[in-house]
């Protein structure tokens, strides 16, 4: 088919031709991965919003015993959209976006290998937040956070709800297995000359782990969410029992997919929380191979420790054994994590500016829940504080703590990167003690009343004279205040990009190479591509900079003395 | 939760076990990070000094961390294991069941539905929502579901478990006190699933024969209620299509009746073809149960409130009752009471005829007629 062309003569132009379209026009139509995962990133902190709005009207309901200002199935309904909000439409596509983002301009690379894979990706999870959202306009699903059939089979919930919510999800997903494999590729092969794996940035080895996770437990996740699909739409019978379906599959299948998902989380606020300590403290990673090896081994063992959700699901008991030694083996990794990171503390001159706090913030709310994941992997203690509200809270504090805290973390330390501008500093610093305070209240007290009293998660209501009337009081102030706190965060970002300090390239003197590039970066992203001789490369060309200059100054020196 | 029954009291320790694990944990993580963050705080022209880490002191780190998850896993298998083995009845508990000898466990079938539970005792007796049980007896419920997953959990008794549609699971426990204790389903199960409580009533042994003795007797005579309604209706049907001519469609059948009868008959004549003659029936019970609708607020209170709301509108787990086309009649009121069906339980059981005549009364022209 291909035919060899006549050269053609070159059409010289005073700079580039204008293009007719609109701004927006561009922005969501280029392939480039900046501004692809711009989208990811935007779109993500407006259903972060959504989400904390959400969680903040089921904690009105819960605010006070048997209330009646939800009705059962509008709360189960918020509840459907805000499982699906949080993780597929905040948590995943804020860690891909930053991954996708940054990754590459962290190993010197000068676009993705794939770029209209990521660009596919991201069209199909915007496509999936409509759908989602859309559902307003008939009936939203019922069928929870996690809509385990039979429940979510059409005999018992008929509308196309439960449709949407799959629809919506699976497309989420779909994208984000797109962009996986853009960026797994484009880690793998577009290193910059020099860069190994042992000096690549640690964030950038996390973008590599999480990509092939995620490419490993998205398929798992679409096969089941197909699968219920044929089950609700034609007479399929995957999760219906007696004829020979089984409705634990599902458990089976999601848990992978949304414990994998939980690592991801985990992997992405260890590895963002290491550059930013390493930088701000002026030192080099804590045995960075420890850290590395740590992240591969929570990827996997994590993910293989699924079953820690099925505790109580009839399967046997040994499968429970199994998924309590791969919850416990996790210890090692995690701990690991946690002993390098501050150890990267040590001897350091640390400048304490928001990223710091945040990422603080963010190692602490994950010890809290950590530790309580911990105690809820033992099987026993599981017999009794599975579903309740204290593994809510254990949940969230992780999960809080490792996309919220840890995603702010992030954005705060690669926003100059991205906008050219620097986020508010004092805005960053309240927005973080509101965001804390409010993450504390709102969960330490549905802990208690989970642990001492047994509430429930998802329902609608609780009753009167059980003993909880005070924590849930407590929880739904908490959770206004966090709101109110998720919405400073909000504003301050938003405000930034036009209103914030000018930052220049490298705000923070930091040591990789996105930093070596101009913000916001050009499409190509390097002029030149560096040699990479170690793990901080910047600091290298910087020494060398300096080096030449002190040289030159000498130089000068010596050539203005006069001639003895 | 305060346990009583052995295997709980095992959990109960674990889950100790496991919080002072997390306080060592938290309490570590935590120290070291803000110990840490005292002593290396930047400012006043400090340098950075990093002290070297030797390649074996991540190992030493490691160690000590693999030898405490170790002992966690040691841990939770012993009280795991302790709490899910079959706790023996006691000379105190149940011995001997209607004149047997009990060998082994009392065998409870526990069946989960939209949104009661249902307990089937040997011997054919059953109950809904109350499960009674003797003390210091060891009891297996044998756990399922007819539609979606619910989650048994009464903490103070037993461990958590799914019933799933389609599987068995067994549960062993042994309730060591008398009392009544409370649980609640605890996966999400629809929309009313916040109110689908669990109690469970501990007697003596002696109270337990005497229990399944009366609900044997109220179910035969529910039962025996409910073929007299079936044959009265068959009957009801003969003189019916003895008595009309056989050439008439049924739609005119029903406009004639409900032209015939008076204005209680209007909802009941407009109602699907093939339901003529218990339009007929009820225009009948309606007429006769001037004064039952009253005896049946009070059968309504104590039965049904609890799931359709003390003012029938739903709420509680129950549906609206002016939202249900079987709750605008009479006849197809009474027979939904009895027979139960679309989630809600048969009261053939339970109430009398003439009680779920009233009840029905009740719902009919207060209810959904809205006196």
């Amino acid at each position: 088919m291909s035919t060899a062309q006549e050269p053609r003569p070159e059409i010289a132009v005073d700079g580039f031709p204008k293009r007719n379209r609109w701004a927006w026009m561009d922005f969501v139509s280029s392939a480039d991965h900046k501004t692809v995962a711009k989208v990811l990133m935007v779109g993500s902190g407006g259903f972060l919003f959504l989400a904390a709005l959400e969680l903040l009207l089921m904690r009105l309901q819960l605010a006070i015993p048997e209330n009646t200002f939800m009705e059962p199935y509008t709360f189960n309904r918020v509840l459907s959209l805000y499982g699906a909000t949080s993780i597929f439409f905040f948590v995943l596509p804020l860690i891909m976006g930053l991954f996708l983002y940054i990754a590459p301009l962290q190993v010197g690379a000068r676009g993705t290998a794939l770029p209209r894979l990521s660009q596919m990706g991201t069209m199909l999870w915007a496509a999936g937040a409509v759908v989602l959202y859309s559902g307003f306009l008939w009936t939203p699903s019922e069928a929870g956070v996690n809509p385990l059939p039979p429940l979510s089979e059409l005999a018992f919930l008929s509308n196309n709800g439960v449709d949407a919510w799959i629809t919506a999800c699976g497309f989420a997903t779909f994208g984000f297995v797109l962009i996986s494999i853009d960026l797994a590729t484009t880690l793998q092969v577009d290193r910059a000359p020099g860069m190994a794996w042992r000096r690549a940035p640690l964030f950038a080895w996390a973008a590599s782990v999480g990509s092939w996770l995620m490419l490993f437990i998205g398929p798992v996740l679409l096969a089941a969410f197909t699968m219920l699909m044929i089950d609700r739409n034609y007479d399929g019978t995957f999760f219906v029992d007696g004829a020979g379906g089984a409705p634990l599959l599902w458990q089976h299948l999601t848990w992978i997919f949304y414990s994998g998902a939980y690592m991801l989380v985990l992997i992405f606020a260890f590895a963002a929380i290491a550059e930013i300590f390493s930088v701000f403290s002026g030192n080099e990673i804590f045995n960075r191979a420890a850290v590395m090896s740590s992240i591969v081994a929570i990827a996997v063992i994590g993910t293989l420790a699924y079953m820690q959700n099925m505790y109580t699901a009839p399967i046997g008991i040994g499968w429970k054994y199994f998924g309590m030694l791969m919850s416990l083996a996790l210890i090692v990794p995690v701990g690991l994590a946690f002993y390098n990171l501050i150890a990267t503390l040590r001897g350091g001159a640390l400048r304490m500016r928001a990223p710091v706090l945040w990422s603080i913030g963010a190692l602490v709310m994950l010890s809290l829940g950590l530790a309580a994941e911990m105690q809820q992997s033992l099987v026993g203690a599981a017999f009794y504080l599975k579903n309740t509200t204290d593994s809510t809270a254990a949940t969230s504090f992780a999960l809080i703590g490792g996309a919220v805290f840890g995603g702010f973390a992030a954005l705060h330390y690669w926003y100059p990167k991205i906008t050219g501008r620097a986020m508010g500093e004092q805005l960053g610093r309240i927005s973080f003690v509101v965001t804390a305070a409010g993450t504390l209240l709102a969960f330490v007290p549905l802990a208690l009343a989970g642990w001492e009293e047994d509430q429930v998660v998802d329902a609608y209501k609780f009753f009167n004279h059980t003993g909880v009337n005070f924590y849930n009081l407590l929880s739904s102030i908490g959770v206004l205040i966090l709101f109110v706190g998720i919405t400073l965060i909000l504003i301050n970002a938003v405000a930034s990009v036009k209103g914030g300090a000018r930052a220049g390239h490298d705000p923070w003197g930091g040591d990789t190479l996105e930093w070596f590039t101009v913000s916001p970066p050009p499409v190509h992203n390097f002029d030149v591509q560096p040699d990479v001789r170690s793990a901080r490369p910047l600091r290298d060309i910087r020494a060398a900079i300096a080096a030449r200059t002190h040289e030159a100054e000498q130089r000068a020196v010596r050539e203005s003395q006069p001639v003895a | 939760m305060t346990p009583h029954s052995p295997g709980t009291g095992q959990i109960n320790t674990l889950i100790w076990i496991g919080f002072f694990a997390a306080l060592i944990v938290v309490l570590a993580i935590n120290l070291g990070l803000f110990g840490v963050l005292r002593r290396s705080r930047g400012g006043r022209g400090r340098v950075a000094t990093q002290p070297r880490g030797a390649v074996g002191l991540q190992w030493r780190v490691a160690g000590v961390l693999s030898g405490f998850a170790a002992l966690l896993f040691v841990l939770g298998i012993i009280f795991t294991s302790n709490a899910t083995s079959e706790p023996k009845t006691t000379s105190a508990g149940l011995t001997s069941y209607h004149g047997e000898k009990l060998e082994g466990p009392l065998v409870i079938k526990t069946t989960g539905q939209q949104w009661i539970w249902r307990y089937d005792y040997p011997n054919g007796a059953f109950s809904y929502y109350k499960l009674v049980i003797p003390v210091h007896t060891e009891i297996k419920l044998k756990l399922t579901s007819t539609d979606v997953i619910h989650t048994w959990n009464v903490p103070d008794l037993t461990p958590k478990v799914e019933a799933v549609p389609g599987k068995m699971t067994a549960v062993y426990f042994r309730a060591d006190a008398e009392g009544e204790f409370w649980g609640q389903s605890s996966t999400l199960s629809g929309q009313a699933y916040a109110p689908m409580r669990i109690a469970v009533e501990v007697v003596s042994p002696e109270r337990f024969e005497e229990f399944i003795t009366e609900q044997q007797k109220d179910i035969r005579k529910g039962n025996e209620a409910a073929e007299e309604i079936e044959s009265e209706k068959v009957a009801e049907e003969k003189k019916f299509e003895e008595e009309e001519a056989p050439e008439k469609g049924s739609e005119e059948e029903e406009t004639s009746i409900g032209e015939g009868e008076g204005e209680s008959e209007e909802e009941g004549g407009t109602e699907e073809s093939g339901e003529g003659e218990e339009a007929t029936e009820g225009g009948e019970s309606a007429e006769a149960g001037g004064a039952n609708a009253e005896a049946g607020k009070e059968v309504f209170a104590e039965n049904c409130s609890v799931c359709h709301g003390s003012d029938g509108h739903g709420g509680n787990g129950g549906p609206d009752l002016t939202t249900m086309p079987k709750a605008q009649e009479q006849a197809s009121a009474e027979e939904q009471v009895t027979n139960g069906g679309g989630g809600m339980p048969p009261f053939a059981g339970t109430l009398s005829e003439e009680e779920i005549k009233n009840v029905a009364a009740y719902v009919v022209e207060d209810i959904v007629g809205g006196k």
